[in-house]
């Protein structure tokens, strides 16, 4: 669908128009009443030709250009309709299935302003395909950023999005989970435990909160310590690191850095 | 081990709850830590290591 949009200003009067069709991006402008000239903008991909579309409007906007008819007619920037937004997630697991999560995860975010709008489907798809990019980065480093994004998406932005769709889809699961902002000053009038739930064994002497999940440095055979990174959801151990002898933790304040103290050497 | 969670100001204890295991040692550097999202509890009692789930609220709810 076509959005046209005038700008009135003095002696001036003309129009700008613009449309999507997949990776094509037209554009039409003149004076108000006229055809106008007609410009076509091909990209390479849909999400391309989308970016462009949204980009252009916002600078005639910008401009003082404003919408004929008030509100905007739906169109490729407004909220995906039901029907497109099945399609974008079908889209997605597809991708996930062909193992490209970069795709999967633009397929089931289309339309989202941010991670914590998305629906339970969304968020799972999000999660699958932010969890292989980052199980992907973390294991061969920046390398391979081009199968993700080409850098338009950081490395670190990639796992601060990972840890904001899995804080999402808990606020989801358990909606009074999350502590409100309001609350952060004088802290909550009330808190409620839940039942305890197992998440691994063992003796335990020292344990800290990180971005990936609750580290243990635990006592091991030889007089080692055995530096254990577990997933609180599952209790599965998602990194291990041994050092000799005993040793103290440190997370840094956002969860991303650990300090280990040790008497001398290297972990 | 029974678990507390306190409030820094006023000080008063908001909730209790009893895990089934002894607490940790004595020269234990940190048994108990939030998650850091906020929602829930890692706590490493003498042989187990637990999630509590953490729901926070008003006197109204």
């Amino acid at each position: 669908m076509e959005r046209i949009f005038e700008f009135k200003d003095g002696t001036s009067a003309k129009f700008w128009a613009i449309s999507l069709d997949g990776t094509t991006v037209t554009t039409r402008y003149g004076r108000l009443g006229a055809a106008g000239q007609q410009t076509l903008k091909k990209e390479s991909t849909p999400e391309k030709a989308k970016a462009l579309f949204e980009k252009l409007v916002k600078e005639k906007t910008t401009k003082g250009y404003a919408e004929a008819g008030g509100a905007p007619a739906p169109g490729p920037s407004s909220a995906p309709t039901p029907a497109s937004a099945t399609a974008d997630l079908v889209a997605a697991k597809k991708a996930l299935d062909a193992d490209e999560p970069y795709r999967a995860g633009v397929k089931a975010s289309v339309g989202l302003g941010k991670v914590g709008d998305a629906s339970a489907e969304q968020l799972a798809l999000i999660i699958a395909a932010l969890k292989s990019i980052c199980s992907h980065l973390d294991e061969h480093g920046p390398a391979n950023m081009d199968l993700y994004g080409g850098g338009k998406i950081s490395m670190k932005k990639f796992f601060t999005l990972l840890d904001e769709a899995k804080s999402a889809s808990r606020a989801l699961r358990n909606p009074g989970a999350a502590a409100p902002a309001s609350m952060a000053a004088a802290g909550p009038a009330k808190v409620t435990l839940g039942k305890p739930k197992e998440r691994c064994t063992g003796k335990f002497p020292n344990l800290a909160m990180t971005r990936g999940g609750f580290l243990s440095a635990q006592p091991a055979a030889d007089d080692e310590t055995d530096l254990v990174l577990r997933d609180p959801a599952s209790g599965a151990v998602v990194r291990k690191l041994e050092i000799d002898g005993p040793c103290s933790v440190a997370v840094s304040p956002d969860g991303s850095l650990i300090a280990i103290g040790r008497t001398e050497g290297r972990p | 081990m029974t678990l507390f969670v306190q409030r820094v100001s006023p000080f008063e204890t908001l909730a209790t709850i009893d895990l089934p295991d002894k607490g940790p040692p004595a020269n234990a550097e940190g048994g108990v830590a939030f998650t850091l999202d906020g929602s829930g509890l890692v706590v490493a009692c003498e042989t187990k290591t637990f999630l509590v789930p953490l729901r926070y609220g008003s006197l109204s709810e």
